[in-house]
């Protein structure tokens, strides 16, 4: 995983993340549960920037990713406003 | 005047026997009313007011005590109080009853969300215990303290959790509400000290 550790670009403008239809199992269990933390992206966050602050780990972002692929379709791409699903 | 005095005597013993006598009936009909009552509630008491059946139990052995000695006149001073006594059991049993039952109505309806819902405070958390467990470094608030802490709560909160299903199971609602409440507030505690309360 050699992006892991890369600074991720910025969140962009909610009209480039559009999410296609790809619920993973991770997502799902995430989406569904109510004690999920909930994560609302500010401008200049990368998902890695996210990981480091809820895990201490930036090379841990996939995980975010994969609980969020109901409204992500690519890691770079997170807009303001954004409400992401900590798992 | 010796004849009159025997007379007399025997009179008097005669009154007396007869006014024994004239107890005895009364004193059965008070004591067989009070044992008549008391096995009516005799059961419910037990469980629901065992402490007070203790006293009145021993109100009435007195009263079954005076009776054996053919102490009649005491039986029958004795039945109103008795009669009180066994009337105040039957009341506190049945208000206690009632408590339990409306207590245990509540507990099952609340069993319903709770069921779904405390598994998932236990799989939020044992998900971010996964995550934090890769973790090369742990976030700030998190101390690996804390995180050993979890995952022994982890733990503990799933075998009280299957306890909780288990009372729940055989109709024991109460129990597992207050096992199920248990697991909630170590896992309310558990996320907090993950930092998983705050976005």
């Amino acid at each position: 995983m050699k992006m892991a550790r890369d600074p991720r670009p910025a969140a962009k403008d909610p009209e480039d993340t559009m999410a296609d239809d790809k619920t993973t199992p991770a997502a799902a269990a995430a989406a569904n549960n109510p004690y999920t933390q909930i994560h609302v992206v500010q401008s200049g966050d990368t998902l890695s920037k996210i990981a480091q602050k809820y895990y201490g780990d930036a090379s841990l972002y996939p995980k975010i990713f994969e609980a969020n692929r109901d409204q992500l379709s690519d890691p770079n791409r997170i807009s303001p406003g954004q409400k992401l699903r900590i798992p | 005047m010796k004849k009159l005095s025997i007379w007399l005597l025997t009179a008097l013993a005669a009154l007396a026997l007869v006014g024994c006598s004239a107890d005895k009936g009364p004193a059965e009909k008070a004591l067989g009313s009070a044992e008549a009552a008391f096995n009516a509630i005799h059961d419910q008491a037990m469980k629901y007011a065992p402490q007070q059946l203790g006293a009145v139990e021993e109100q009435l052995q007195g009263v079954k005590d005076s009776y054996a000695k053919g102490d009649y006149k005491a039986v029958v001073a004795a039945a109103p109080a008795l009669a009180t006594a066994i009337s105040g059991l039957k009341d506190a049993a049945t208000a206690k009853q009632a408590e339990l039952e409306t207590a245990l109505a509540k507990a099952k309806e609340d069993w319903g969300p709770t069921s779904t819902d405390v598994p998932k405070m236990v799989d939020a958390i044992q998900s971010r215990v996964d995550i934090l467990s890769k973790s090369h470094h742990l976030p700030k608030g998190v101390t690996k303290d804390s995180l050993a802490a979890a995952k022994t709560g982890l733990t503990a909160m799933k075998s009280t959790w299957g306890e909780a299903t288990t009372a729940a199971g055989s109709g024991d609602f109460t129990t597992a509400m207050s096992k199920a409440q248990a697991v909630k507030d170590q896992a309310t505690k558990i996320m907090q000290s993950l930092g998983m309360t705050s976005g």
